[in-house]
């Protein structure tokens, strides 16, 4: 029921509510005038009925009086003519009684009036007649003069039986008509009363129903509205899945209908915009006037910025960045207010910024562009961020890449010119680095025009990436007002390591040896010649020929230098110079069998051995520390290398105590154990000379395997120490196989 | 016990409360007459005006028993400045159409016939 009712269009349902109402209002109207018809009749009847047939009772009643009078008046008369004259008199007065009583007869309320009218008017005719006797016999009396007769007469009349009721019967009337009057007042107040109150109740319920129905009215008008509103409001509030649900056929229905249809087209586009959000690769945001960054981006921004959404405007986003706040505002103001033109104004944004996490930096390139609104108005700015470190990484590489060309070609031209360069280039960065290393750590002139000359000679072949290292270095040097020396070595030491590099590559590039003029060779090519060489048995030959894998140590195990340098810079306060002294030639697959064993005992010799800058200073040292290798070959073609360091020593007396404490020596055996055996005790597991671990030793676990690597390929482990003075290893390697 | 009797007869003349006869005959207000005499009063013209009354002073607990003996209806009611006291309603000719009137309050009443206004005497209850 209520369905179809809703069903129906509001403009109907409008109509009928108001239909209903002037229909109630009308009935209610009618049956208000049908009241008061009736009061009106009932005014009619009351002057018709009550008060003329009491006025004309009372008047019936004064007419006999009159009609009695004159009758009397007649009778007593003298002459004819005053007789003829009270006849004439009483026959008018007759009518007049008779037209009165017919008046009241015809307005008779009660059966008592009409009856005693009917009695009325019969014996008033009789009495008429006798009127008219009387008269007859008075005017023969007058006619023959017997006056005497006349008192007589009006006695006779007066004593009429007659006359007497009828006078009695007009008064019955009249107060007859007075009471029915009186009832019939009564009665119309009392009507009168009831009318009251029946007008009283039908507004009543006008008032009530028309109450209801506009009530009704409004339900169903406003209802919905409401509905509608309400989802206009979740929708404002962003939840763009909201539907309406007021499913009627009326004009409401089908507004729902098409605010659904609006919807599903918002929610779809909003879908959209988002999908392609999530897509883009790029950050995207925009800000307005004030500055406030829009809610919606691109899910790329929140890959590229961390917490992007603590960023309520463009000035704690650049704030967080390291940009001042002021400058920001003051920008989007100008921006906005478009005092200078767009590109201008957005050109005074800092564009690249630098964002930092944890394990990684990143470069973000950030560019604007404008969204004009109707009036041509800056609306809103634009803002892409792109991770541009991938890029400029990737740009580096290239233009490193093209440098590396460039100087390959104009080192091939210029070959001994390269090779001038060189040592004058090291000898320059030596120089730096001791002046920096030097006890007075001092910047005097010949440092910076130093570092000038490195730039200077750096640029004649192209070595365009170190010579930007020392130009950053120089200023640096001359912003870095508190002089950091540690930093200025750090930063020419990567310089001079860069230099290195790049001189290494183009030294192996173009089979520059710098120190001897080696040559590469194509050792398949020189296997060819071998296996000749074999099979004409010739030893001396093959002697030669294989002697052609063979380099100078300083060569072969060049790598070292770095390594150990890597390892002492990771230890507080300790330089080490690794040194190769003069010595036999051996080949790289020789230096690889032993390349573990090296590495570890370098590690040892620079963490235990080595004493730290200080320290050694105390002791009258050199502060760098040296270690010198060097390799003798023996007839048999097996090797002997040496690595001796000029550190502390081991303490016998200390490892001997360490192990006994470790049970890794019985107490009553110590004082039996030579002193070499006390050393060796340095190639059991788990002891370590050193009471802490360190990164680089001291867990146990080196020099053990060492010596069992060394002894598994059938070589011997030595080692020789002198306290205070250093540790010399001396590692024996049989020959390989030739073959 | 001549006390007693003593103060029971004055308390019960001052608790007693007198009812006043007051008979309609020929559409006037006779005081105390009998039913025969007012059966009569309508031909007697010196007697109604003996018996006729025009004032009358009554107190308050006092009532006044009104005796239709007219020929014709009457519907006596009384008023205090202008405001409706009591009403005897419409009382038709006969004995058994007698009604007793208490009066309760003090004032000057009107009490008059409402079909026949000249039926009218001013009661003083005090």
């Amino acid at each position: 029921m209520f369905k179809k009712i809703n069903n129906i269009p509001i403009r109907f349902k409008l109509i009928i509510g108001f239909v209903l109402i002037i229909t109630i209002n009308s009935i209610s109207g009618i049956m208000s005038v049908n009241i008061m018809k009736q009061l009106g009749d009932l005014v009619n009847l009351t002057y018709d009925k009550a008060l003329m047939s009491g006025t004309f009772a009372q008047a019936a009643k004064f007419d006999y009086s009159q009609y009695d009078s004159s009758i009397k008046g007649g009778l007593l008369s003298h002459q004819q003519d005053e007789l003829s004259k009270f006849q004439a008199r009483s026959t008018r007065i007759y009518s007049t009684l008779l037209e009165d009583l017919k008046v009241v007869e015809e307005r008779a309320l009660s059966p008592k009036s009409a009856g005693l009218i009917h009695e009325i008017i019969e014996n008033l005719k009789l009495v008429e007649v006798e009127k008219n006797n009387a008269f007859a016999l008075k005017a023969q009396q007058l006619a023959s003069n017997k006056l005497d007769l006349s008192i007589e007469m009006r006695k006779n009349w007066e004593a009429g039986k007659l006359k007497n009721s009828l006078y009695k019967n007009l008064t019955a009337l009249s107060d007859d008509a007075a009471e029915v009057g009186y009832h019939f007042r009564l009665s119309s107040e009392e009507t009168n009363k009831k009318n009251l109150n029946r007008i009283i109740y039908i507004l009543a319920l006008c008032i009530a129903i028309g109450l209801i129905l506009s009530i009704v009215i409004s339900y169903l008008v406003i209802t919905p509205l409401f509905k509608l509103q309400n989802v206009c409001k979740k929708v404002g509030e962003g939840d763009y899945e909201t539907r309406s649900d007021i499913d009627s056929r009326d004009e409401f229905g089908t507004l729902a209908k098409s605010f659904n249809f609006m919807l599903n087209t918002i929610e779809e586009k909003d879908k959209n915009i988002s999908s392609l959000l999530a897509s883009l690769p790029f950050g995207l945001f925009y800000f307005d006037e004030k500055g406030i960054i829009s809610k919606e981006r691109s899910q790329a921004t929140d890959i590229i910025f961390k917490d992007f959404s603590k960023y309520v405007t463009l000035i704690d986003f650049y704030n967080d960045h390291n940009c001042t706040k002021r400058k920001i505002q003051n920008v989007i103001d100008a921006t906005f207010k478009e005092l200078i033109p767009f590109e201008s104004a957005v050109f005074l944004f800092p564009d690249l910024i630098e964002t930092k996490t944890q394990d990684e930096k990143k470069f973000i390139q950030l560019s604007f562009k404008p969204k004009y609104g109707i009036n041509e108005k800056l609306e809103r700015v634009i803002l892409i961020a792109e991770d541009v470190t991938e890029k400029n990484k990737a740009l580096a590489e290239s233009s490193a890449l093209t440098e590396r060309v460039e100087r390959v070609s104009k080192v091939s031209y210029d070959i001994p010119g390269f090779k001038e360069f060189l040592p004058a280039i090291r000898s320059l960065f030596i120089l730096n680095i001791s002046i920096l290393s030097g006890p007075s750590s001092d910047l005097g002139s010949d440092f910076k025009r130093n570092l000038h000359s490195i730039k200077g000679l750096l640029g004649i072949f192209s070595f365009n990436s170190c010579s930007t290292l020392i130009h950053e270095l120089e200023d640096f040097i001359d912003n870095d007002l508190d002089h950091n020396i540690s930093e200025i070595l750090i930063k020419l030491q990567s310089a001079h390591a860069l230099f290195e590099e790049q001189a290494d590559d183009l030294t192996k590039l173009l089979a520059l040896n710098t120190e001897s003029g080696l040559k590469y060779y194509n050792s398949k090519k020189i296997d060819h010649i071998k296996q000749i060489v074999k099979k004409n048995n010739n030893i001396e030959m093959l002697n030669a020929i294989t002697d052609l894998d063979k380099f100078p140590i300083s060569k072969v195990l060049a790598k070292y230098s770095n390594h150990a340098a890597t390892i002492a810079k990771k230890l507080e306060d300790k330089k080490v110079h690794l040194i190769f002294d003069p010595s036999d030639e051996i080949s790289f697959e020789e230096a690889h069998r032993i390349d573990s064993a090296i590495i570890h005992i370098l590690n040892n010799s620079i963490d235990h051995g080595i004493e730290n800058q200080t320290e050694r200073a105390g002791k009258n040292k050199n502060e760098t520390g040296e270690i010198r290798i060097s390799c003798k070959r023996y007839p048999d073609q097996s090797l002997e290398f040496k690595i001796a360091d000029d550190g502390q020593g081991i303490n016998a007396e200390y490892l001997l105590e360490k192990a006994i404490k470790l049970g890794l020596v019985n107490k009553s055996q110590a004082d039996s154990i030579s002193e070499k055996d006390k050393l060796d005790l340095i190639f059991i597991s788990g002891l370590s000379s050193k009471d802490e671990a360190s990164e680089t030793s001291g867990r146990g676990v080196g020099m053990d395997a060492v010596k069992h690597y060394i002894e598994s390929i059938g070589g011997t482990i030595n080692l020789f120490t002198k306290l205070g003075l250093g540790t010399t290893f001396s590692l024996k390697i049989p020959a390989t196989d030739m073959t | 016990m001549k006390t007693c009797l003593i103060l029971l007869l004055t308390f019960s003349a001052v608790t007693h409360a007198e009812v006043f006869r007051m008979v309609q005959a020929d559409k006037t207000f006779l005081g105390n007459i009998t039913d025969k005499e007012a059966a009569a009063a309508s031909d007697d013209n010196d007697f109604e005006e003996k018996h006729k009354i025009e004032n009358l002073n009554v107190k308050v607990g006092d009532s006044i028993q009104f005796i239709n003996r007219d020929e014709v209806s009457h519907n006596v009611s009384g008023w205090v400045n202008e405001k409706n006291i009591f009403d005897v309603k419409i009382q038709a000719p006969g004995a058994t159409n007698d009604r007793v009137i208490e009066l309760k309050t003090k004032g000057e009443y009107i009490i008059q016939c409402a079909i026949h206004p000249k039926m009218k005497i001013k009661l003083k209850v005090e």
